[in-house]
C-alpha cells in the first residue's frame, strides 16, 4: 500500500540558492519512497533528475510492473520505449493476451536479468487454467490439445521463468485483502496434456513463494508433486481451494522439508493435516486457514497452535461450516502481530481464557469477520472468567493499531466494547456497518488516521468477506450466479442504499487527524448511473479534515468544480478519487452561493481563531 | 552525564548530552575518534546551521529512548515496511520547505537514519501526484530539457504510466 503521511506547509518556494548537489543528495534518499511511475515522472524534471532517476530505475529490484498492453503493436512500443528498464516483477492484467507477445516479453525479461515475481491477473477466479484458456482463445480457438501454439505458449512461459522466478502468483491477492476468490466453474482443458507436456517443463530452482488457486483435485495432485520436486527452496504456499489441502500435504510429506516452510495459507484443514504438522519439524511465521474442518479435535488444534506459538507472526482461523462452535485456548504468542478470526453464519471460534494484552503483546492488526448472530462482544473480547453482565470492562489492548471488522451482528454496544478494548486504533476498516455501529465510530476512535468503509448494497454473503478483510475490487455475485453457502441477505436498508453522503456528513469532521478516507460500495451498480455528489454538507464536512491526503468515494460522481473546491481547501490532499469527474461541471447558482457563504464563514472562523491565539 | 559541544556552521556552540546525540553515527564516530575527554572539547559541524542544529537536537531528544530498530521482518520486501509517522513527528516536521531540506541534509551529514527517513517520506509525499512542471516549481528547478528530449522521455515512460 502507498504510504500516506502528512506534509509540511505547501506553496513556499525554495530559494534558488539550494545547491543542485544538495538537491541530488535529497533526491537519492527520497526516491526510495516513490513508486516506479513517480520515479519515471521525475525523469521529466530536468537533465540532472533525468540521469539520477534513470539510474535509480535501473537499480530497482523490488518493483512489480503492471503491463496492460493489448496487442502486438503496443507491446513492440513498450519494448522499444523501455529500452534498458529491467522487469524484475510483472503483473499482467491484459485480457486479450497474445501468446507470441507474451513469449516475446518473457524472452526480453530474461535478457534483462530475469523475472523474480510474476503475477498473472487475467482471471482472478480461475488462475492457472485461465492462462491456458487465454492461449486457447488467442490462437485458433481450438482446444489446447490440438492447438500447438497454446501449448507452446504455456511451455514457453514456464521455461523462460525457470532460471529466475522467486514468486509465482497466479492470482493477485494483495497482502491487505488476503481473501481467496470465489469458486469458479472453469473447466480445466485436457488434464492429460497439461500433466504430461506442460508440467515437466516447469523448473523452479529459486522459487520461494507460490500462489495457486486451482481447484481441480486430479491436476492439483500432480502439480504439487511436481512443484515440490522442482522447487527445493519453497517457503510459502498459498492456495484457495479445499481440494488442494490433501494433495499439498501428500506432496509435502514426500518432500519432507517441513522446517523450510515459513508461510502456509490453506482454505481448509482437517485432522489428518493437523496430525502431520504436529509430527513434523515445521516452524511457521504465518498460518492462515479459512475453514477448520469439524473433524479437527480441539485438543489437537490447541497443541498445533502451541507448537507454532513461538514463531507465528500472523495467524488466521476460520470456523467450521457446520454451524458448530470451536472453543480453543490460545497459547501465549509473544511474536504475533496479526490475528484474523472468521466466522460463518452460525458457527464461531471462541477463544477461551485469552488475555490479549498478556498473551499477544505485539498484536498490531486484528481482523474479525463474523456473521454469528449472537456474538457477545463482551464475552468474545473481554474473555473474563465469569463472562457475565457484571464483568469488568476489558483490559485495553494498546498495541492494536489496525482493526478490520466485517460484522453482521446487531449490537448497539459493539463499538463501545471495541473502543474500550482497542483504544489506540489508527486504521479502521469496516464492511457491512450497521447504522447503530457507524454512528458511534466518530466518537469512539477520534484519532483515526485511516478509515475505510465498505457497503454492500444488495445481496452478499459473509463468505465473500473472508479471513482478513475483503477484496477492494470485489466482484463476487456480480451476475448473481454465485450463491455460496452461508448467504445472508441484507443491505436493503435505505440508509445503506444511499450511505456515502450521510456517512461522510454524519461525523467524519470529528476525525481531525484523518489522512485517508475511503467510502465505497460493491460494484453492483452501473458506474454511469452513480449519483452526482451534490450534497454541499459533504464537502463542508470534508474540508474540516486538514490532514486529509487521500479521499476515495466509490459510488458517486463529483463535479470538477467540487474537485477544485476540495483541492483548494484541503492543503494536504494528493488524491481525490470519486469515481469520475464527468458530472455537469459546476454547482448550481444556489449551491455556489451557499458555498461562497460557507467559505466566507469558514475563513472568518479561521482568522478569528488565529487572532485569538 | 557526559556532554559534547557542537559548533554550527554559523559559529554558535551548543552543549549537548552525548546520550541525546548518540543517534548520529557521524558524531559518535567523531567522539570516538577525537577521544573527547573533557566537556570543553568542540565538534565542528561545518554543514549544519544553528537553526537546523536545534531542530535536529529537538528530534534527537524526543527519540533518545527509542529502541534501536530491530528488523523483525527482514525477509519482507522494503515496500511492506511500516512507515507510520507518529503524531509528534508529524507536528515536528511541519515546517517550510527550505528548513525541511536543510534538516534532511543535516540528517544525511550527521547520519541519523530515523530523521533522514522522516524527512524523505515527507518530500516523497510532496512529489507524489505532482506533474513534472509542478515539481519544478516546488523545487525551483529550471527545465533544461529540450522539447525533443522531453518527448523522448515521455515515450520511454509510457510503459509505466497509469492507464
Amino acid at each position: 500500500m502507498e504510504d500516506e503521511v502528512v506534509m509540511p506547509e505547501m506553496g513556499k518556494r525554495v530559494p534558488s540558492f539550494l545547491n543542485p548537489l544538495d538537491l541530488d543528495i535529497i533526491m537519492v534518499h527520497v526516491v526510495g519512497y516513490l513508486q516506479t511511475k513517480e520515479v519515471a515522472k521525475c525523469r521529466l524534471v530536468c537533465k540532472r533528475w533525468e540521469v539520477l532517476s534513470t539510474k535509480i530505475m535501473l537499480k530497482r529490484h523490488d518493483h512489480v510492473v503492471t503491463l496492460t498492453c493489448q496487442n502486438a503493436a503496443e507491446f513492440t512500443l513498450l519494448m522499444e520505449s523501455s529500452r534498458c528498464i529491467p522487469f524484475p516483477g510483472i503483473k499482467w492484467t491484459c485480457w486479450s493476451l497474445n501468446s507470441s507477445v507474451f513469449i516475446n516479453l518473457m524472452t526480453t525479461c530474461r535478457n534483462r536479468g530475469g523475472i523474480k515475481v510474476l503475477v498473472l491477473d487475467m482471471d482472478c477466479a480461475s488462475g492457472f487454467t485461465s492462462i491456458v484458456d487465454e492461449a486457447y482463445h488467442c490462437t485458433s480457438g481450438r482446444r489446447i490439445d490440438d492447438d500447438k501454439n497454446g501449448l507452446n505458449f504455456l511451455t514457453n512461459v514456464l521455461q523462460n521463468l525457470s532460471h529466475s522466478l522467486q514468486v509465482l502468483d497466479f492470482d493477485e491477492i494483495s497482502p491487505k485483502f488476503a481473501h481467496p476468490p470465489p469458486p469458479h466453474n472453469s473447466n480445466i482443458i485436457n488434464q492429460e496434456v497439461l500433466t504430461t507436456t506442460v508440467l515437466p517443463t516447469f523448473e523452479a530452482p529459486l522459487l520461494q513463494k507460490i500462489i495457486f488457486p486451482c481447484q481441480e483435485e486430479s491436476f492439483c495432485e500432480k502439480f504439487w508433486a511436481h512443484v515440490f520436486r522442482v522447487a527445493p527452496n519453497l517457503q510459502e504456499i498459498h492456495t484457495n481451494h479445499a481440494s488442494q489441502t490433501v494433495p499439498i500435504f501428500a506432496s509435502l510429506e514426500n518432500w519432507g522439508r517441513f522446517d523450510q516452510l515459513r508461510k502456509l495459507r490453506l482454505e481448509e484443514i482437517g485432522q489428518a493435516q493437523v496430525d502431520t504438522i504436529l509430527d513434523s519439524s515445521i516452524v511457521l511465521e504465518e498460518f492462515k486457514v479459512n475453514v477448520i474442518s469439524n473433524s479437527v479435535v480441539r485438543k489437537k488444534l490447541e497443541l498445533l497452535l502451541k507448537k507454532l506459538s513461538g514463531t507465528l507472526l500472523v495467524l488466521a482461523l476460520g470456523s467450521p461450516e457446520d454451524n458448530s462452535k470451536i472453543r480453543i485456548t490460545l497459547p501465549k504468542m509473544l511474536k504475533l502481530t496479526e490475528l484474523g478470526l472468521y466466522h460463518c453464519d452460525d458457527s464461531l471460534i471462541v477463544l477461551e481464557g485469552v488475555q490479549f494484552h498478556r498473551d499477544t503483546p505485539k498484536l498490531r492488526t486484528l481482523s474479525v469477520s463474523s456473521a454469528y448472530k449472537k456474538l457477545d462482544w463482551r464475552e468474545y473480547f473481554s474473555c473474563s472468567d465469569d463472562g457475565g453482565e457484571n464483568s469488568q470492562p476489558p483490559t485495553p489492548l494498546l498495541s492494536v493499531e489496525s482493526l478490520t471488522l466485517a460484522i453482521l451482528v446487531r449490537d448497539p454496544n459493539c463499538s463501545l466494547y471495541l473502543g474500550q478494548m482497542f483504544p489506540n486504533v489508527k486504521k479502521l476498516m469496516i464492511e457491512f456497518p450497521r447504522p447503530e455501529f457507524l454512528c458511534k465510530i466518530w466518537t469512539t476512535w477520534q484519532d483515526l488516521i485511516e478509515l475505510y468503509i465498505y457497503f454492500n448494497v444488495g445481496s452478499t454473503s459473509v463468505m465473500d468477506v473472508g479471513l482478513c478483510g475483503f477484496p477492494p475490487a470485489w466482484k463476487a455475485d456480480m451476475d448473481g450466479k454465485l450463491k455460496p453457502k452461508g448467504m445472508s441477505e441484507f443491505g436493503r436498508n435505505q440508509f445503506l442504499q444511499e450511505a456515502e453522503p450521510p456517512v461522510i456528513q454524519a461525523g467524519v469532521s470529528n476525525l481531525k487527524r484523518l489522512q485517508r478516507l475511503t467510502v465505497e460500495s460493491n460494484p453492483l451498480r452501473d458506474a454511469s448511473k452513480s449519483p452526482l455528489l451534490t450534497d454541499l454538507s459533504v464537502y463542508f464536512s470534508l474540508i474540516e479534515l486538514k490532514d486529509l491526503r487521500v479521499l476515495k468515494i466509490g459510488r458517486s460522481q463529483i463535479s470538477p468544480t467540487a474537485v477544485r473546491y476540495l483541492k483548494g481547501h484541503l492543503p494536504m490532499i494528493s488524491t481525490i478519487d470519486i469515481r469520475g469527474v464527468e458530472g455537469p461541471g459546476v454547482f448550481s447558482k444556489e449551491e455556489s452561493e451557499e458555498l461562497v457563504e460557507y467559505i466566507r464563514y469558514y475563513n472568518h472562523e479561521g482568522n478569528y481563531d488565529e487572532d485569538a491565539v | 552525564m557526559p556532554f559534547v559541544n557542537l559548533e554550527s556552521s554559523d559559529g554558535d556552540l551548543v552543549k549537548v548530552d552525548v546520550d541525546v546525540i548518540k543517534c548520529s553515527v557521524t558524531i559518535n564516530a567523531l567522539i570516538e575518534h577525537l577521544g573527547l575527554e573533557d566537556d570543553n572539547e568542540v565538534v565542528p559541524l561545518q554543514n549544519v546551521g544553528t537553526e537546523t542544529l536545534h531542530k535536529v537536537l529537538a528530534w534527537a531528544k524526543h527519540h533518545k529512548d527509542d529502541l534501536p530498530s530491530v528488523d523483525d521482518d527482514e525477509d519482507d520486501p522494503p515496500r511492506e515496511r511500516r512507515t507510520d509517522i507518529t503524531t509528534w513527528d508529524a507536528n515536528f516536521i511541519k515546517m517550510e520547505q527550505i528548513q525541511l531540506f536543510d534538516l534532511i541534509l543535516a540528517a544525511n551529514y550527521l547520519d541519523i537514519s530515523g530523521l533522514l527517513d522522516l524527512g524523505c517520506k515527507i518530500v516523497a509525499d510532496m512529489i507524489k501526484g505532482k506533474t513534472a512542471d509542478e515539481i519544478r516549481t516546488m523545487f525551483n528547478i529550471v527545465n533544461d530539457l529540450t522539447p525533443q528530449e522531453q518527448e523522448q522521455i515521455r515515450k520511454e515512460n509510457e510503459w509505466c504510466e497509469e492507464k
